[in-house]
């Protein structure tokens, strides 16, 4: 089997992230609950082991649920061990008495809890999940960057958590310096092999330089970040922090002051430590010298844009819920979503004409759906799934090539698959720059020949492929 | 307000463009995207701007356009002694009814070929500036409008630049397209031999298009939809013209404006009732590349205007669904 270099290398780099930010939690919990008694370093190794393990997996076609039992029970094998090397050393590994000793201990995790177990058990079975995650994940510039992002917060919030409870890491400079290393070069890569962004632009096709520009730029911004990131800074950043929470709390007692309050007793907000009398006089003065009818419209004004933003902030996150509900959905093998955009708001319009009609009697004529659109977006989605899948097979599309430039190179690169491919291309470009939607049989059509793509694409071996592939080089 | 043509529209937009594409190709040996380029011209009712060196067939091609429509035909031979009045026209005295009357000068016609253009003056170079771009002359305190469709076609040679003056870029500008016919192949230099042992073929070449069916076919073609990331296509290869280091002066608008035209036509001629960003991608050295004005130290480098466009094509992203 052929290496796919872009599903080792960005993997790798993911797990250098989080491989920082998982030691300095566990770190962390390990020096303030459990004593200093788990060695961390150990535990840490069930990370990589998880990953290659269901890499490994991946090598034979096999059935989900198989690999799920396979990872389960390897994962419990792995924690046993690990259970036996960091906390029962002195005994052999045939002796039954560890054995004996573990159920004790895992018995009394759950009556009466221990440290030292529990967090071997806990960080134990993180760490193996977190490295069948990594297996799964996609390699692109995506999710580099997206897992960058997470991470990054992860740590910032992990080194304030140990310099509030005062625990001192063990070379935090260094830590802080592999972590964005490992950041920034799985960013650099992977822009580098979709053949996007200024550096791959300069560099197409010198790897070599390229892979020691953006090792050398790591460092450097790695080193400059870690050295800013000094215990006085990060007590600043809270200071700084505090104050505009100080602000913050001011403003939203002045506003909270103009919300009507019932004529029966005005409810009194509670003195604030930010807030002192004499600091609420100015605003109080303002309040008398507006007249008593503008002050109320401002007051309904005030409420209703209270209500608005609010209902703006709830639509915003439950849209990205779902939305990320969807995507999670659609990331499951073989399963087929349409990217169904207006969807949210069509239901919410559904339902607030139903409330309507229910309490008014009167039925307001509900929207046309936009079938023609939709029909667009579909054939769009599946041009979309056929770029990414082509890019993850070291085929990316050049940002400078049109459609049917970019359909020559994959014609060379399958040409089991030239017809399908042609196909593909023709009603994406007929759907995307003519606005001319595909019958409902299209797109059932083009959707099959999207599964035939793939399949011709696992059938044929390595050897007739087109030379893009056999020679295991991104397109430049 | 949409009025998109649709793909049946269209249809005779390409009809007329194989007719028109096979009568030129009786007198014109190859050159099929030279042919091309200047039916994309005709459909935008653009000037063209023929450069190559003598011999290759520049006044062949536009006088074989000509002849295959059912146009007015008038030729200018441009040289150093040839005045603006020569070109627009001038009022003259008739003693014999004591009146002063309008001579129309060869520029009222639909198709003009100003042959060698850079031999004339730049005094008489710019009495074409009005032509070209309003359609219409002025003559003493007249302005008198030209005949439609109107159609500028102007040869030039590279080489010879003795007595020659330099088009201004004003005049370069207000061509849509320039064209380079370039030598013919060993064979088809061979069929050309064939082709005019006999008789010239361009003597007996028969019109295959009026003019009020071009009229028509222009207004189709300006209705084929032009999708908006296209448009901003367009717009990113112009104005990465004028930010390019070896450019001084990069594309005007009126340059994406006839790229934007020309596209239409070429989708047009194409059978397509949209434009793709293969035909901005096609016609952008064409459309923008005589327009450029170049840098000393990009000419010493030997870096072309062709090149530097070609340059920012392979630097601009096509829109195109990203790989999420």
């Amino acid at each position: 089997m052929k290496l796919n270099w872009r599903r080792v290398l960005l993997p790798l780099t993911a797990m250098g992230m989080e491989g920082c930010a998982l030691y300095t939690l566990l770190f962390l919990l390990n020096e303030r609950l459990a004593g200093n008694a788990v060695p961390i370093l150990w535990l840490m190794t069930l990370y990589p082991a998880a990953f290659i393990f269901n890499r490994l997996l991946e090598w034979r076609p096999v059935r989900m649920a198989i690999r799920l039992i396979a990872n389960f029970m390897a994962g419990v094998i792995c924690l046993l061990l690990a259970f036996k090397g960091l906390l029962f050393r002195g005994m052999a590994l045939a002796d039954p008495a560890w054995l004996t000793a573990l159920g004790h201990d895992l018995s009394s995790v759950f009556q009466s809890p221990q440290a030292a177990p529990l967090l071997v058990l806990l960080g134990g079975a993180a760490l193996w999940g977190a490295g069948w995650r990594l297996a799964q994940l996609r390699p692109d510039f995506k999710t580099a960057a997206s897992e960058f992002q997470f991470t990054l917060v992860v740590m910032l919030f992990l080194l304030f958590i140990a310099t509030e409870l005062d625990v001192a890491l063990p070379n935090p400079v260094l830590l802080a310096t592999v972590f964005f290393l490992f950041g920034l070069l799985g960013m650099s890569l992977a822009h580098a092999m979709e053949g996007a962004g200024w550096l791959a632009g300069l560099n197409r096709g010198r790897w070599g330089g390229l892979l020691l520009a953006s090792f050398i730029l790591v460092m450097v911004i790695g080193l400059l970040l870690s050295s800013l990131l000094t215990p006085s800074l990060l007590h600043a950043i809270l200071d700084a922090l505090k104050w505009v929470w100080g602000q913050v709390m001011k403003a939203l007692v002045f506003l909270a002051s103009l919300i009507p309050v019932p004529e029966s007793g005005p409810i009194e907000i509670p003195p604030t430590a930010t807030t002192s009398p004499d600091e609420a006089e100015p605003f109080r003065n303002i309040m008398e010298l507006i007249p008593r009818i503008i002050l109320k419209i401002l007051r309904v004004v005030w409420v209703l844009l209270v209500i608005g933003i609010t209902a703006l902030a709830l639509w915003r996150v439950s849209s990205q819920v779902f939305d990320w509900l969807r995507r999670r959905r659609g990331a499951t093998p073989g399963a087929e979503v349409e990217p169904l955009r207006g969807a949210f708001l069509a239901d919410l319009l559904a339902l607030l004409r139903r409330i309507w009609a229910k309490i008014t009697g009167i039925k307001l004529p509900a929207r046309q759906p936009r079938a023609a659109a939709a029909e667009l977006t579909s054939v769009r989605h599946i041009y979309e799934r056929l770029l990414h899948w082509a890019a993850s097979q070291g085929w990316p599309r050049p940002v400078f090539q049109t459609p049917y430039e970019y359909l020559s190179l994959l014609e060379a690169s399958l040409p089991a698959a030239r017809e399908e491919l042609r196909s593909i291309t023709d009603y994406y470009v007929r759907a995307r720059y003519g606005q001319m939607p595909p019958s409902d049989a299209e797109i059932r059509r083009l959707k099959e020949e999207w599964h035939q793509i793939k399949q011709k694409h696992l059938s044929t071996p390595a050897s007739k492929r087109g030379p893009e592939e056999s020679g295991g080089k991104a397109h430049g | 307000m949409d009025n998109r043509v649709s793909l049946p529209d269209v249809t005779p937009v390409a009809q007329a463009a194989r007719k028109l594409a096979a009568n030129i190709n009786r007198v014109i040996v190859g050159k099929e995207e030279a042919i091309r380029l200047m039916m994309v011209a005709l459909l935008c009712e653009g000037h063209v701007f023929i450069e190559d060196v003598p011999g290759i067939g520049k006044t062949m091609l536009a006088r074989a356009t000509a002849s295959s429509l059912g146009c007015t035909f008038k030729r200018i031979q441009f040289t150093p002694d040839l005045l603006p009045s020569d070109v627009t026209g001038i009022y003259y005295f008739n003693q014999k009814s004591q009146e002063f009357e309008f001579r129309p000068g060869p520029i009222m016609a639909n198709i003009v070929l100003a042959d060698e253009i850079n031999r004339a003056t730049p005094r008489t170079q710019s009495c074409l500036l009005e032509s070209m771009q309003e359609r219409q002359v002025t003559v003493d305190v007249d302005t008198i409008p030209l005949p439609r469709p109107f159609m500028v076609i102007a040869t030039q040679n590279p080489i010879e630049l003795e007595g020659t003056f330099p088009l201004p870029e004003a005049q370069l500008d207000r061509f849509l397209l320039k064209i380079k016919l370039g030598y013919p192949s060993p064979q088809e230099e061979e069929a050309i031999l064939l082709r005019f042992q006999e008789a010239n073929p361009l003597e007996g070449l028969a019109s295959v298009i009026t003019a009020p069916e071009l009229l028509q076919l222009q207004q189709l073609c300006r209705h084929v939809h032009t999708e908006e990331s296209v448009r901003g296509y367009i717009v990113a290869i112009t104005q990465a013209t004028r930010n390019h280091p070896g450019v001084k002066l990069g594309a005007s608008p009126r340059a994406s404006l006839g790229l934007y035209q020309a596209s239409q036509a070429l989708a047009a001629i194409q059978g397509r009732s949209y434009v793709l960003p293969d035909d901005v991608k096609y016609l952008a050295a064409p459309a923008l590349a005589h327009r450029l004005i170049m840098r000393t130290e990009t000419g010493l480098r030997g870096q072309s205007a062709e090149g530097i466009v070609a340059e920012i094509l392979a630097s601009t992203p096509v829109p195109v669904e990203a790989a999420s």
